[in-house]
């Protein structure tokens, strides 16, 4: 009887485990998603204000626009927009070679 | 985009662009917080203490791409704000969370209260014209020989939760109540913000069996003074649980 439920046990404690990397998985995921999509977003404002002269106006009428499209969404703040930009900015003049090369393997990816 | 940048949450992004002004280094953090799992203030720690110039050169392989079940890390992941109010699921989880503290505590408040309060289940499921209800909380009193259903509820008193507590009363009143128990009792809680309030659905008495009618009180009747916690008693148990929860 204590084999039973100590074999049990072990087993139950191997299906938690894995319910729980599926939800981690899940949660990566849903992450890398966004921090995708402001890679994209960023991408757009920076090719928008190269193409025009608004300059940071774009920036602040796009943030009040997507606040009011998404209301429930925080990462379209005036803050975080210019945080995105500035992040994309960072990763995309630092090392031109690097990103160029990781970019490309990154898109090949998919999480195991 | 470097792979590990997409991996790990947006603050801890946030925070390398604000420390780290090389991008070598950016990329180096990023998969080290993967790789140990590193919360968003473990990461401005490791920065703070130089972790690049003390480890930097000699780490080269990162495979990972998922961090560890246990790390903070993950932990950060899962419940990460931005994550969730993208999908807009944001006060929904919130609120499930609060009521999933509340329906701990107040279990366990209960239970060691050593006053007789059984406890019968979570969620427990109702059938009533064939439609499915859950209640919160069922205990059952073995001083008192009735059952106890407890609804706890993120957010001000809405009038529509003493009319479901009533529903909730009755249908345990006709399929549970064995014909020698005492008539349930409900207790509805309601957690806003920082205070919590508590409320108890009895049994008007003066209104013969059969017509179902329960009036919310704060009072208890002496009959039952004994046998449970008075109003004053949960709120404070409640109050006291919560700020305990957030300081960890």
């Amino acid at each position: 009887m204590n084999l039973i439920d100590n074999s049990y046990r072990i087993w139950l404690e191997d299906i938690k485990r894995k319910i729980k990397t599926a939800q981690l998985k899940l949660a990566v995921t849903a992450n890398t998603q966004l921090i995708e999509l402001y890679w994209e977003l960023a991408t757009n404002i920076i090719q928008k204000q190269k193409e025009s002269s608004w300059g940071d106006s774009i920036l602040e009428r796009l943030s009040v626009d997507l606040c009011l499209s998404f209301p429930n969404i925080n990462g379209f703040s005036r803050r975080n927009l210019y945080a995105v930009r500035q992040w994309y900015l960072f990763f995309i003049a630092g090392n031109m070679n690097l990103c160029h090369k990781l970019w490309h393997k990154f898109r090949g990816d998919t999480i195991a | 985009m470097p792979q590990a940048v997409a991996q790990i949450p947006w603050g801890h992004n946030r925070l390398i662009i604000n420390k780290i002004k090389n991008i070598e280094q950016a990329v180096f953090y990023c998969r080290a917080t993967l790789e140990n799992g590193w919360s968003r203030d473990s990461l401005e720690l490791a920065i703070k203490n130089k972790y690049f110039e003390i480890k930097g050169k000699s780490i080269t392989n990162f495979e990972q791409t998922l961090p560890q079940l246990q790390s903070e890390l993950a932990k950060e992941t899962l419940k990460n704000p931005y994550n969730f109010d993208f999908l807009g699921l944001e006060q929904d989880a919130q609120e499930r969370e609060i009521e999933n503290a509340m329906i701990e505590h107040i279990s366990q408040f209960l239970i060691e209260l050593g006053k007789g309060f059984a406890f019968v289940g979570r969620q427990y499921q109702l059938v009533v014209s064939n439609s499915e209800y859950y209640i919160d909380l069922l205990f059952y009193h073995l001083q008192l020989r009735c059952y106890i259903v407890i609804e706890l509820k993120a957010g001000k008193f809405k009038p529509e939760y003493s009319g479901k507590t009533n529903f909730y009363l009755s249908a345990v009143d006709s399929q549970l109540k064995h014909p020698s128990d005492n008539p349930t009792i409900g207790l509805i809680l309601c957690k806003n913000k920082d205070k919590v309030e508590a409320e108890y659905a009895l049994r008007d008495i003066s209104k013969p069996i059969g017509i179902s009618e329960y009036m919310l009180t704060q009072a208890l009747p002496t009959d039952y003074q004994n046998g449970l916690p008075t109003v004053e008693q949960l709120e404070t148990q409640l109050n006291i649980n919560e700020y305990k929860k957030e300081k960890s």
